[in-house]
């Protein structure tokens, strides 16, 4: 049981981790107060 | 004279801009133009640039750039 | 759909309708310049709302005004609305002339009408409308009030019908402009009283005093640190620690104290120890922010852009590079995006190489940290030691980069001095909370991922669950731990925590939080001396922010630029550190 809590933890966090790094590399800093001059900005456009 | 030559308080007329001639057409479109009365309001703690008024706005321009308007001689 | 531009001045409250129009939460200040590139925003999907950024006229061949035109042209723009502030129509009204040559209707939003009655200023709306040939409405932004009319109009599509050629009475010469204007003007406007001497101007005079302005610039910084660290911020993260982390830590050790150690491990000192010691310094974060949105709003910026102007010359940077000096403060991605609007090649560059060293938001929950633990009742000179210090560095290196790198020349530069005005409670609060919302995400994502990563690798090695000491991260820090044996923190937690700080600054603090446990306090104490401490923090500020910034300073400058940046803040990094160690040790034996 315990195992598996911590298996999915574990790939919850690689997940995110994965998907935050790609975010950065693109250039998002994910300071929450820059929409308008973020490099990304056009991107989360598109998806919301 | 210049506008560089008024005191922070004094009053003048502009007669006319020369110089770099991105900042001539600036101050042109803010209304930096012949005839406009032009005040020197103060002088940055380390005397550049400086402070003046005209046509009811500060605005902040550096003393090299400031010395390009030239004023009606009283 | 209907497309509307909105444009307008410089600071005449462009942001503040566009974000009253669409309900959305741009970031708005009291000084020129704010919005950089444009942003859009709908009503109700019916209509596009384009904010651009402020303009005195569309010919003096800025990029904000390349912008703007640009998209004046090929927008599809159905209606442009020309927002002016209404307490200085005079000089507000030339861009309106020139926006007419576009042949699009007009509504000319007459803003800040509370400030131009004040002034004893009276419009006459429909004969300024009819002399113009425009839609007037006049509003008064940051109270609300009249926005609603201008969204009925926009939404109702009923815009005064525009094109008649002879209408246009914008020429080549600015002063045949201006005659045009105060001849309209002269017929519209009543002015009551006489401007005296305003409360602004008797500010100035002490504000930009000769002796006083430099330290009342430093008193008023101090203040925002003060109010950060004694008054409000700390005493609130405190709380925070004491009744909901430690609440959380023992509510969850009662649930897990049937588990095996190592899942209860995984759970409090991996990800509690990891982002509750991050958490913590929410209310640090928004207080800060909310004391630099309080300068932003009040209008002193521009003042502090005035006195410090012939300091950014000397470093040979134009006065408009002030601006993603601020901008980074909070954080550096958008800091080196705004440095786009500078005019000249070389200035873009060396603002983007300097905009780091600015000590971003991201940077504080670590001096909050060591502050705490090290300098317990001095928080505030620490940490705003380390603010002066990160400003004294990128004026030595602009210095050292001017004589070297990049030689030469000098963009003219003007600014306009806003006016004074009592900050808007509602967009204080709403900007920092954005900032607060923005720090939770940071918080559940990627802190959250790689704490949890950090305590796997902190456990285990190739021969599975492990000791600390022997862990893949123990072994992967001991490489990196020599390099800064010298400044007096060669430990391998160190250096692992410096080394994912590069993910983001705060999972410096969040990794120390999972490898040295909730004892974090104690553990810290005894790993660090105070002058130790004081030098890791000034790695800290130095150092290459974060892997974004990497991607964008890339992503604007290219490969050749990224990694010149990277290398050469790693160095001076290490070089200051080194040096504040080793001198304070002399010093203070």
């Amino acid at each position: 049981m315990e195992i598996i809590v911590a298996a999915g933890i574990a790939a919850l966090a690689v997940y995110i981790f994965y998907r935050s790094a790609k975010k950065k590399t693109k250039g998002d800093c994910g300071c929450g107060s820059c929409s308008s001059h973020c490099p990304i900005y056009e991107e989360q456009k598109k998806n919301s | 004279m210049s506008i560089c030559d008024l005191k922070p308080g004094q009053c003048g007329y502009i007669q006319s801009i020369s110089g770099n001639k991105k900042l001539v057409k600036r101050l042109m479109a803010l209304g930096c133009i012949e005839g406009t009365p032009v005040k020197v309001k103060l002088y940055a703690p380390l005397g550049d640039p400086i402070i003046i008024n005209f046509r009811g706005f500060d605005l902040a321009i550096r003393k090299k750039d400031a010395m390009n308007i030239q004023l009606r001689e009283a | 759909m209907i497309t509307a531009a909105l444009l307008g001045n410089p600071n005449v409250g462009k942001t503040t309708l566009f974000n009253y129009l669409t309900g959305s939460n741009q970031y708005i200040g009291n000084w020129p310049g704010v919005t950089v590139e444009k942003k859009e925003g709908y009503i109700e999907n019916r209509v596009k709302i384009v904010d651009l950024p402020g303009i005195y006229a569309l010919d003096t061949f800025s990029n904000e005004e390349k912008i703007s035109k640009e998209f004046l042209e090929k927008g599809n723009v159905d209606v442009i609305v020309n927002i002016v502030d209404a307490s200085s129509l005079n000089r507000n009204l030339y861009l309106t002339l020139q926006l007419k040559q576009f042949n699009k209707p007009i509504v000319l939003v007459l803003n800040m009408m509370d400030v131009a009655n004040a002034k004893g200023i009276k419009i006459n709306y429909e004969k300024l409308a009819t002399k113009l040939g425009v839609t007037v409405i006049p509003i008064s932004a940051s109270k609300g009030i009249g926005v609603e009319e201008v969204k009925k109009l926009l939404e109702s599509g009923n815009f005064f019908s525009p094109v008649n050629e002879n209408d246009y009475h914008y020429t080549d010469d600015e002063k045949e402009n201006y005659r045009f204007i105060e001849e309209v003007l002269a017929e519209v406007i009543v002015k009551e009283k006489i401007e005296s001497t305003t409360i602004g101007e008797k500010i100035d005079l002490i504000v930009l005093n000769k002796y006083l302005a430099y330290p009342l610039f430093l008193l008023i910084l101090y203040i925002i640190f003060m109010f950060t660290f004694s008054w409000v911020g700390q005493p609130l993260s405190d709380a925070l620690d004491e009744y909901i982390i430690s609440g959380i830590v023992a509510l969850l050790e009662n649930l897990l104290q049937n588990s095996s150690p190592w899942f209860s491990s995984l759970i409090i000192d991996g990800i509690v120890g990891g982002v509750g010691s991050v958490l913590v310094f929410l209310p640090i974060v928004m207080a800060l922010f909310l004391g630099i949105s309080f300068l932003e709003d009040s209008g002193y910026m521009a003042r502090a852009a005035f006195i410090m102007d012939k300091i950014m010359r000397k470093i040979g940077l134009s006065g408009k590079a002030f601006i993603p000096f601020i901008i980074g403060f909070g954080c550096t991605v958008p800091a080196i995006m705004s440095a786009r609007t500078l005019e000249s090649e070389k200035d873009r560059k060396l603002t983007a190489l300097l905009v780091p060293l600015m000590s971003c938001n991201a940077r504080l929950p670590v001096y909050a940290l060591f502050a705490t633990i090290f300098f317990p009742g001095n928080e505030s000179a620490i940490t705003f030691s380390l603010y002066l210090l990160g400003v004294a560095i990128a004026i030595l290196i602009g210095l050292l980069f001017k004589n070297t790198i990049f030689k030469k020349d000098e963009e003219p530069f003007i600014i306009e001095l806003p006016e004074y005005k009592v900050p808007e409670l509602r967009n204080l609060m709403l900007n920092t909370w954005e900032k607060g919302k923005g720090f939770l995400k940071k918080a559940g994502t990627i802190i959250f991922a790689m704490s949890v990563i950090v305590w796997f690798l902190s456990n285990f090695n190739f021969n599975g669950m492990t000791d600390m000491e022997s862990s893949f991260l123990a072994h992967l820090g001991g490489v990196i731990a020599p390099v800064f044996k010298p400044m007096g923190y060669g430990t391998w937690q160190s250096a692992v925590a410096l080394l994912t700080g590069l993910m983001a600054k705060e999972v410096v603090v969040s990794t120390m939080g999972v490898v040295y446990g909730l004892d974090l306090h104690n553990i810290l104490a005894q790993q660090f001396t105070p002058i130790a401490a004081y030098s890791f923090l000034v790695y800290v500020l130095l150092y290459t922010p974060c892997i974004s910034v990497i991607a964008v300073m890339r992503k604007e400058f290219g490969n050749k630029m990224m990694a010149f940046s990277v290398f050469y803040q790693l160095l001076l990094a290490w070089i200051v550190s080194f040096i504040v160690f080793n001198v304070s040790s002399l010093i203070l034996g």
